[in-house]
This record gives structure tokens, sequence and C-alpha cells, in this order.
């Protein structure tokens, strides 16, 4: 493996915001996934060395980037915060980072990341004149200008419009099939899935899950699900409802049905027929826990 | 060290505004050395020239230094944009040498800067063009020590700028004024002192020093010393502190 990182915890003050993390990370494109708040920053930030871990080891390619920073010339990160230079061009920026890292003709390095992230037309352009989703393409070729081995990406398609996230997805697969060790995080599941199968997710600052993606999937289909359904007759609905495959607990509330169902595909053909059957009125149908957030908790939980 | 990331550092931190800012404040000494000798005749305009460059800078010069100093790692720290130059593979020791030559030149280019209308005001009044020339030693010895000091603590901690305040109000401005042990920590005083080695100042300008002796060579030596220290601690923190 070309990362790896062996029972890292990291807290800042009382926050502990690692907790006994160990991940390898191989060559290929690998899926960092959590909700908002999970950790997978402070974990890309321990990988590359931004950050010394409270607790553990860090390897990147065999060496501590702390203590080795010559690793940093296969080591890329592109990080989340928007920050770029916003007085300096595309090509000065990517030039800088290229020049920063010794390599021997920074621009002409420079127009290669920049011909590779689609952006030589507006190469010569101030960033702060950038929209969200070119600052995000500027950084990805700063962070591909030295050519690195690793390439660590936090959030990198925030901000960016579908068609610069296509883009953006198929350059990272690329980057991935030739062999480097890519490492995407993202809270958006179908994201990660249009790049690759292997996934790491956290939650809480712990790990919830490593693997294939098909494999997690499955974790979640076995989680029963929750839809609040509004009718003028919420009795008669949560009497009938009983009768429908998968349903496992219904509870009611000011007009409110609440109904928890590990086949909510049965559950969504069956509501019609009941409602003709039993002459309601449904109003309002809602999904109640579909949060990336809650999806994680399950997983963390079930794996207790 | 590495001239692209001086250069980098060195034309952010020198932003025009705060360029402009910061040559203006630096410059009040020179300003007032001026006003106090014009009218006077050369041997007052002398010893006026004197006294307000010792004094008056204290309080305007290092702070401007304070400030675009401290800015050098901060404005990246702040702004997000370190991880763009810390990931990469030069060393600490490399990355904070840079640093500092990036904050030094900074220094000294606003020091000189500030450093000129004494230098046209005394040569104007007095017609002496060299009068004002050791008091260069003094605003250089000012622009390293405080580089020296406000560089790591602007990678360090949050709110330097006020604990860099605080340190030239409270502890150069009035501690170091009543307890004269504290002198030799004012960064002011040993910059004064190297002048004061050099240039005889008027009473008024000793009592300032306190309990540091006068002496060019001494000053220098405590600056490289700072600067040795400053670059020491940046150094450490480049490998022991997280960098964002």
């Amino acid at each position: 493996m070309t990362v790896r990182a062996i029972e890292i915890s990291k807290w800042f003050g009382q926050k502990v915001a690692l907790s006994e993390v160990t991940v390898d990370f191989e060559p290929g494109v690998t899926g960092l996934l959590g909700p908002n708040g999970a950790g997978k920053t402070t974990l890309l930030r321990v990988l590359t060395g931004l950050h010394v871990p409270s607790q553990g080891t860090v390897e990147v390619l065999g060496r501590n980037p702390r203590r080795d920073r010559s690793v940093y010339r296969e080591v890329a990160l592109v990080p989340e915060d928007e920050a770029v230079y916003p007085d300096l061009t595309a090509r000065r920026f990517v030039a800088l980072r290229a020049s920063l890292a010794g390599l021997p003709n920074p621009r002409r390095a420079a127009e290669i990341a920049l011909e590779t992230v689609e952006l030589t037309d507006a190469a010569d352009r101030k960033l702060g004149g950038f929209s969200k989703g070119m600052r995000q393409r500027a950084k990805v070729a700063a962070a591909l200008v030295t050519n690195p081995q690793v390439l660590v990406l936090d959030e990198p398609l925030n901000g960016a419009d579908p068609v610069q996230r296509a883009g953006l997805i198929e350059l990272f697969v690329r980057l991935g099939a030739e062999g480097r060790t890519v490492i995407v995080s993202s809270h958006v599941l179908a994201e990660v899935e249009r790049m690759t199968h292997q996934v790491v997710a956290m939650v809480d600052g712990r790990m919830a899950a490593v693997g294939d993606i098909q494999q997690l999937r499955a974790v979640m289909t076995d989680k029963p699900r929750r839809v609040r359904i509004r009718t003028d007759r919420s009795r008669d609905l949560a009497s009938l409802v009983w009768a429908v495959p998968g349903v496992e607990g219904v509870q009611l509330s000011d007009g409110i049905v609440e109904i928890s169902s590990t086949d909510p595909g049965a559950l969504a053909i069956a509501l019609p027929a009941l409602a003709v059957r039993g002459g309601l009125r449904i109003t309002e149908i809602n999904p109640a826990d579909e949060s990336m957030e809650q999806v994680f908790r399950y997983l963390v939980e079930s794996g207790r | 060290m590495s001239w692209t990331l001086v250069r980098h550092l060195f034309g952010r931190t020198l932003r025009w505004k705060r360029l402009v800012g910061m040559s203006l404040l630096a410059s009040v000494g020179g300003v007032v050395a001026w006003i106090s000798m014009t009218g006077n005749p050369v041997d007052a305009a002398v010893l006026e020239y004197r006294e307000a460059t010792a004094i008056v800078p204290a309080a305007t010069l290092s702070i401007a230094l304070l400030i675009v100093t401290s800015a050098v790692l901060r404005d990246e720290r702040d702004e997000g944009t370190l991880p763009y130059i810390y990931l990469s593979p030069m060393s600490a020791l490399r990355f904070s040498v840079s640093s500092a030559v990036a904050a030094t030149t900074a220094a000294l280019v606003v020091a000189f800067i500030g450093w000129l209308p004494g230098w046209i005001g005394a040569g104007l009044v007095t017609g002496d063009w060299t009068l004002a020339v050791p008091a260069l030693l003094l605003y250089g010895l000012a622009a390293l020590g405080y580089a020296a000091v406000a560089l790591p603590l602007g990678y360090l901690i949050d709110r330097s700028l006020i604990v860099g305040l605080a340190y030239i109000f409270v502890w150069e401005g009035i501690l170091a004024s009543v307890v004269s042990g504290l002198g030799p920590s004012s960064i002011w005083r040993i910059a004064l002192s190297g002048y004061a080695g050099i240039e005889d100042l008027p009473l008024d300008a000793l009592e300032v020093l306190g309990t540091v002796t006068p002496g060019a060579g001494g000053a220098v030596a405590k600056v490289a010393g700072l600067f040795v220290l400053g670059v020491g601690v940046l150094t450490w923190a480049v490998r022991r502190r997280d960098a964002v």
C-alpha cells in the first residue's frame, strides 16, 4: 500500500477529531465517505502531514511526511477550502507550485497541468475572478503539476457544475487507472460511486466501513427505512399498512403515520392501493431518515 | 534557501495597500524629526533630529514592522493558502530561512522608506546629507529584530498582532521603562543601543535605553542572536506543530 494510517488519533483540546483510525490506501481511486464533521478533512490533513497526529503513525510511500519532506515530490493535496491567491493568474499559481517543488521547467509543467484540467483558455486570468468550479480546477492543476504518485483531494467537486464534475471525475478515474493512489473525500455517495467501488466510510472521527461500495450498499439496504405520511385518517392507514411486506413498525402522532419498513419499494407500490381501498386522502409523504449522517451512523452502530 | 518562496512571500506581504499604509506609519518618526528641526539653528537641529529619531519611531516604526512581519506566514494561514507552500519538498529549515529572508526584506523596505523623510528633512534643514545616515543602523536593526520575533509569532498564534501590540505598548513602552532590568528584552532598546554606539545622543534619548549599554557591535550581535532564535523557533514549529 502507498498510504497507511496506523491507529491515528487526533484531538484539538477536548475535541476528538479522529479516534484510532487504521486504514490503508492502495493505488487506484478510493472514496473517503462521511457526513460533514466525520473527520475526513482531519484525516487527509494528517495523511499529508499538515496535522501532527496526537497518536499513531502515518506512512506515505514508506515515509513519514512530518519527518521526510522529500515525500512532497510525490504527494499533492487539493485542500477543501476555497482559498487560492486571488491576485495570481491561474498560470502563475500553478507555476508557483511547480517552482516550489523544484521542477526544472515550471512554466512548461504549469502549461501541461492547465491543459489537463482544461483551463488553458483562462490561464492568464486572475484566480480572484474565477467561479468556484474554475478555482477547483485550478487547485487540481496545482496538485497535478508535480505529477504526483499520491493525490489527495478534499471535496474536489464542490462548486463544480455538472459538466465540470463529469470532466473532473473522468480525470480522477484516469489518474487512478494510471496506477496513482487517488484519495477523494466526499459526503455525496453517488458522486464517489461514479469514480470508484473502493470506499472508506467515516463517522464521528472513526472508521465506519472499508471495502467495496456494493458491500456497503448491501449493509445499507438491510436497514429499515422510515417514511412519514400525512393523511386525514391516520388510524385507518396505520392498521392497513401492517399487511404490506417489510413493514416492521408504525407510529402515530398528530395525524402523521411514521412507518418503518425494510422494503420501501413495496411500501411505495402498496400505498396508492391502500388509499383507494380505505378511502384515505394522503397529502404528504416524506422520508424520515435519508440523510447521509443517519446512514453512516447506522453503519457504525451495525458494526459494533 | 528557496528564492521562489522568498519572492512569493515578499510580494504577498507587501501588497500595495499594506506597503503604502505601513510606510506612512513608519515615516512618522522622520516627519516629526523634520518638523522639530525646522526653524532651529544647525546645532539644535542636529540634537532635535537625534532625539526625535531615538524616541518617536519606538511607537510607530515598531508597529509598522510588527504588522508587516507577523503577516508573512499569518496571511497564508488565515487565508487557507498555507498548504500550497507548506507541501513542498523543502526542509523545515529551508522553509524557515526563506520565510525569514522574506520577512526581513519586507521589514527593511518599510524601515528604509520610513527613514527617508528624516534624511530628506535633515539634509534640507542642516545641509548635511550624512547626518541621518547613522540612523539607518537603528532602522535596520529594528527591522531585523522585529522580523525575528514577529515572523514565528504570526505562524504560531492566531492573535499574533494583539500579542505583538501588547509587547510594544505594555512590555517595551511601560514595563521596560519602569523596571530597568527589563530593558535588554526590548527590541527597540537593543536597536537604539546600536545607534547610540555610533552617535552622541541627547540625554533624553539615552534615558530611553535604561540599563542597556550603547554599542553597535553588541546590538548587531544581539539582533543576530534574535534572528537565529526566531528561525530556530519557526523551524521547530514547522516540524512539530500543525500547519493549518
